[in-house]
């Protein structure tokens, strides 16, 4: 029975992903390809700019490959947190289907936001594998943990973002500011190992950083200093998402439905 | 199937209600499921669980450094933190000889590194020669490779060293001969640092001694030529002369102006005035000696005192270089490079290598992964191609 309950709602997640894809991306052109296509033409653009301005290594680390992981991860965090934001006024029709809920929308547009994500960071390291700029990860349970952590951190933010803008209008104006916030604040750009010991322990309060530190950690290995606490990282992903769910939940009579 | 006796004409109820018999759940799940996930996850747990034999690690760290040569101040110390300057590039050169060729070559003339890289009982994948390969150099040095871990902690210049054996002992003879391979290269470096140094050294003493015999050997060729030992000494010589002969024409002119006085046509008078000409013309002469043509002392002084000069210089330059060799021989004989072990390679009494459940785990998330990755491009494709 359990096994068919959850067919039933993996199916609907399913549906609306694929509705997803074809709302956003339309049937024209590159279509689905773009979701892959535009981490990927952003991140190569990077990396090319970076190895121009930058020396080939940073603190004994390829630049490319320094720049792959953050570059990654603010992707896949800032396509969470757009997506998720507007994912409620954008489907609020959809839950007229007795089936529908919110947690699936959201984890709609989540896992094709990690799916895209997942497709891009696989399609650059594979490329830049074969230009020899990374070696194989060191240990991939940590990469693959640091990703799905940062991962449900993106969600759980993008759900408070979500709620809060539902509630209170000026959210959505604030929002676009705090995205260019986010950037600096994840620590893509840095490893705290670079950073003064008493910053980075104030810093390292932010749950950003902790699943990034986590993913370098399983792409370098152990050789290259990385600081992070999973559990504080998971527990923090944990609040954000169960604050963001209830403010959803309670904020769902504010929207208008057509 | 069909009842033989009609009661009920219509639909069959079963084709009514849609009720087909329930699939078994295995017949649901899609033939790429099974071939990219449970397959390799399969295969994964057969080997890592059932198959893949034991390895040991031993594990050592060591840093190579020098000691500092001048004791540092009491704020270097404060900023470095340590009182030793960490030689990283000599560490580096460590971790290259370890991961290199030449690190191999080493160990084997130390242990059968063959022996040790085939096991006892290990299992087919992971030994070496596994069957599909055959034994030569190049594969030997990649099997040699996956079994070592070298790295140099930035934070504290402290290096590992990690070896990968079938039994604990093997781990550990590997580990502790790299280890002794290392400490000679670091001895190499020092003695060619310092036989460097003491040679360099003594090539300068020889050329320094050879300037020396060339400006002995030129001013004595001066002497002989110019018939003099010091043409200083000839001038004060000529001088004092000089001025002997015109203290005797000024006490002779005075003479003459006395009898000129009193009588002024005494016959002495052409005396006098004869012998003061006949002075004054050697005066003259003896002048021209000292200064004045190419034969004179004058610009010979000149050339004589640059010989001095340069038989000083490679004087002075002799007694440096002979210093230098001191100072070089005495460096030589202290040792500048340590590598220091901090933590001696270990014996290991568990196997910790192939981490099975971890292997299983990344095999199994890796083709979930993949799955998943293909089944979103498979089914964007497929919805992008609806009209």
């Amino acid at each position: 029975m359990g096994l068919k309950t959850i067919s039933k709602h993996l199916r609907i997640i399913g549906a609306l992903m694929m509705r997803e894809t074809s709302t956003r991306f339309g049937r024209e052109g590159l279509g689905f390809a773009w979701l892959v296509l535009e981490p990927l033409s952003f991140c190569f653009g990077v990396i090319i700019l970076w190895t121009a301005t930058k020396p080939e290594y940073e603190h004994g680390i390829r630049v490319s490959a320094f720049t792959m992981t953050g570059y990654m991860c603010v992707l896949l965090l800032r396509h969470q947190v757009t997506y998720t934001v507007t994912a409620m006024p954008a489907n609020m029709g959809l839950l007229h289907h007795r089936l529908i809920t919110p947690v699936h929308i959201i984890l709609a547009r989540n896992l094709l936001e990690l799916g895209g994500a997942t497709i891009a960071f696989l399609v650059v390291y594979t490329v830049l594998f074969c230009l020899g700029q990374v070696s194989l990860p060191h240990d991939y349970i940590l990469l693959y943990s640091g990703w799905m952590l940062l991962a449900w951190i993106g969600m759980g933010t993008g759900l408070v973002l979500a709620g809060a803008a539902m509630r209170f209008e000026v959210m959505e104006r604030l929002i676009t500011l705090l995205m260019y916030v986010l950037v600096p604040l994840s620590g893509a750009f840095f490893m705290i190992a670079w950073v003064p010991a008493h910053i980075a322990s104030i810093y390292l309060y932010m749950p950003f950083p902790h699943p990034i530190e986590m993913l370098r950690a399983g792409v370098f290995g152990e050789f290259v200093p990385t600081t992070y606490h999973t559990y504080y990282a998971f527990m923090f992903g944990c609040a954000l998402n169960f604050i963001g769910f209830i403010l959803i939940a309670i904020s769902r009579d504010r929207l208008d439905v057509e | 199937m069909s009842d033989p006796k009609l009661n009920y004409i219509g639909p069959v109820p079963e084709a009514l209600t849609y009720q087909r018999p329930a699939k078994p759940f295995w017949r649901k799940v899609p033939l790429a499921f099974v071939i990219v996930v449970i397959v390799p996850s399969v295969v994964a747990a057969f080997y890592f669980f059932l198959l893949a034999s034991d390895r040991y690690v031993s594990e050592a760290r060591f840093i190579v450094r020098m000691p500092q040569q001048t004791q540092p101040s009491s704020l270097g110390v404060a900023l470095q933190g340590v009182g030793l300057s960490t030689g990283s590039s000599d560490a580096f050169a460590v971790h290259e000889y370890v991961n290199s060729r030449d690190g191999l070559r080493d160990l084997s003339r130390r242990i059968n590194v063959k022996a040790i890289l085939k096991g006892r009982n290990a299992d087919i994948f992971s030994r070496y020669p596994s069957p599909w390969q055959t034994p030569n150099e190049e594969d030997t040095f990649h099997a040699y490779q996956k079994r070592i871990v070298v790295g140099y902690d930035s934070t504290t210049g402290i290096s590992t060293l990690r070896t990968e054996a079938f039994s604990p002992q093997d781990a550990r003879a590997m580990a502790e001969g790299l280890l002794e391979g290392g400490e000679q290269l670091i001895n190499r470096m020092n003695e060619r640092a310092s036989t460097d140094a003491v040679t360099n050294a003594q090539s300068a003493v020889e050329q320094a001694r050879a300037k020396l015999t060339k400006a002995q050997i030129d001013i004595t060729n001066f002497r002989n030529r110019e018939k003099f030992i010091d043409p200083a000494r000839s001038a004060t010589e000529s001088g004092s002369l000089i001025g002997g002969l015109l203290e005797t024409v000024a006490g002779l002119r005075a003479e003459r102006a006395q009898i000129a006085n009193q009588a002024p046509q005494s016959p002495q008078l052409p005396g006098i005035d004869g012998r003061i000409a006949a002075y004054e013309s050697q005066i003259a002469a003896e002048r021209a000696k000292i200064v004045g043509d190419s034969g004179s002392l004058a610009p010979k002084i000149a050339d004589y005192e640059n010989l001095v000069l340069a038989r000083e210089f490679a004087d002075r330059e002799l007694a440096q270089a002979t210093a230098a060799v001191l100072s070089a021989q005495q460096d030589a004989s202290r040792q500048r490079l340590y590598l220091d072990r901090v933590v001696n390679p270990d014996l290991a009494d568990k196997s910790t290598q192939p981490r099975r459940l971890m292997s299983f785990l990344t095999v199994l998330f890796t083709s979930l992964m993949l799955y998943g990755v293909g089944w979103l491009i498979w089914a964007g494709i497929k919805e992008h191609q609806q009209t």
